[in-house]
């Protein structure tokens, strides 16, 4: 079986679509993100933290976090694909979270905003497409 | 042949005068336990000097309960448009005379080529509050001369499926003051020939109708049509299944697992003298479409399978009959 493709590069693809397509709303993304950075582990293969850079949302190599998000890739693919919804990643241990509720929720309320950004752009239907071919 | 031409009014509209627009063409086909969904949109944005601003090419499947979907987002700089004709890289919508032809590549590709068989009936500006408008092309029964789809699991041949077809078109974007409901019905037996589509536009509240409309067709015609105060339609229940299929698939992380607002059935009671029709529609497996309105919500389209009875009573002559068809409704999730 090919080995997949990692998340953090697509993601970075994604936020740079973003950031040029829907500046002002990419900013305010930044700005929700700002007191509540994300560390992400992906399996034991990625690891980076979501952090509200100048202009918008930014990957980073390491940081301090507030909220800390364990998945497998493919769990990221069972949920773009449909298959799964959060709250069943979350009860089948698929989706281990840990934080305090206040920022929980507030890293729901970002990616809500990334997923409705993301379905007004074209660009970044392709790049969900590439993730899951 | 000339009453059933689908071109007879212009074909395909293209970009509105001025300001914001969408257009599409709708195919629906039933072939025995396979409901087949075929969208093609396009969208135009107000200032915008491209030939499209946004294409979309959606397929869905149902059969035994369960969905496949494919929503194909096409580089609409490439698209092509004419009167007859749309292309949008490798998939293309085609109307000549009494007959279309669609083929679609990529996944859940698929190619048909339909035949009318009803005369098409037109609803020339309809009201979607604040001046926006929906022209309405309708062509509740259409049959598919050949055609096949390849569903994950193999092909299915549809020669002879039955269809229905309709063509938009209008000054206005997704997000505004509307929402609709429509839907068509087709016989459960093979041998009848008889068709209903109705549509029922009101506010995004859903609090006030602004038209309705059934139309009855049997033996080739248009039987009877009932407007306004004609007509009852009534929401009955409340879907309490989720949908089957959510697309773009990616959607679903932020949309309630559940229907929003979607009835149980639906209930159409028409009279007027010497015609009656009554339509009893019960909801079985849905699919939903996201479509983005405005900067932060979003549309929801919703397919829902439906069964019916109907009972018809024209002028003494009576038919009772049960059949199968789709029932649309748009709802509005966030802002």
């Amino acid at each position: 079986m090919a080995p997949e493709a990692p998340l953090r590069p697509l993601l970075a693809r994604s936020f740079a679509i973003l950031a040029a397509e829907r500046p002002a709303a990419w900013a305010r993304l930044g700005d929700r993100l700002r007191a509540c950075p994300i560390a992400i582990a992906l399996g034991e293969a990625e690891r980076f933290v979501l952090v509200a850079g100048p202009s918008g949302p930014l990957l980073a190599d390491e940081g301090p976090a507030r909220v800390w998000v364990g998945l497998e890739s493919s769990t990221v693919r069972d949920l773009l694909q449909g298959a799964l919804r959060l709250d069943e990643a979350v009860a089948a241990d698929r989706l281990r979270l840990r934080g305090q509720v206040e920022d929980l929720l507030t890293a729901l309320d970002c990616l809500d905003g990334y997923v409705h950004l993301s379905l007004r752009s074209a660009q970044s239907a392709g790049l969900c497409g590439e993730l899951l071919r | 042949m000339s009453g059933r031409r689908l071109d007879r009014l212009g074909g395909l509209r293209g970009r509105p005068a001025a300001g914001a627009g969408q257009e599409w063409l709708h195919l629906s086909l039933r072939q025995g336990g396979l409901d087949l969904i075929v969208n093609l949109s396009l969208a135009w944005q107000a200032g915008s000097a491209q030939a499209v601003d946004e294409a979309r090419v959606m397929v869905i499947a149902g059969e035994g309960g369960r969905f496949v979907g494919a929503l194909h987002q096409p580089s609409a700089a490439r698209a092509r448009l004419g009167p007859s004709a749309i292309t949008l890289e490798g998939h293309r919508l085609q109307i000549v005379g009494d007959t279309l032809t669609v083929e679609i590549s990529g996944a859940l590709p698929l190619s048909l080529t339909l035949q009318a068989t009803l005369p098409p009936d037109l609803s020339h500006r309809l009201p979607l509050g604040g001046g926006a408008t929906l022209d309405w092309l309708v062509l509740p029964r259409m049959r598919c001369v050949e055609g096949w789809v390849d569903l994950p699991d193999g092909r299915r041949i549809l020669d002879g499926a039955i269809a229905y077809h309709d063509h938009n078109w209008g000054a206005f974007s997704f997000g505004q003051d509307f929402s609709w409901e429509w839907g068509f019905v087709l016989p459960e037996e093979a041998d009848q020939d008889w068709a209903i589509v109705f549509s029922r536009l009101g506010d995004r509240a859903q609090h006030r109708t602004r038209s309705q409309g059934l139309l009855f067709y049997q033996g080739g015609r248009l039987r009877a049509a009932f407007t306004g105060g004609e007509l009852q339609i009534e929401a009955t229940g409340a879907l309490r299944r989720a949908p089957g299929l959510t697309l773009p698939p990616a959607a679903g992380l932020v949309l309630p697992p559940q229907g929003l607002g979607v009835p149980g059935g639906w209930t159409v009671r028409a009279r007027a003298p010497g015609r009656s029709l009554s339509l009893s529609l019960v909801a079985g497996s849905t699919a939903r479409i996201a479509t983005p309105a405005g900067d932060e919500g979003l549309t929801l389209v919703y397919e829902v399978l439906t069964t019916a009875h109907i009972e018809v009573n024209l002028h003494g002559a009576e038919l009772r009959a049960m059949g199968r068809g789709v029932t649309e409704a748009v709802r509005h999730h966030g802002a």
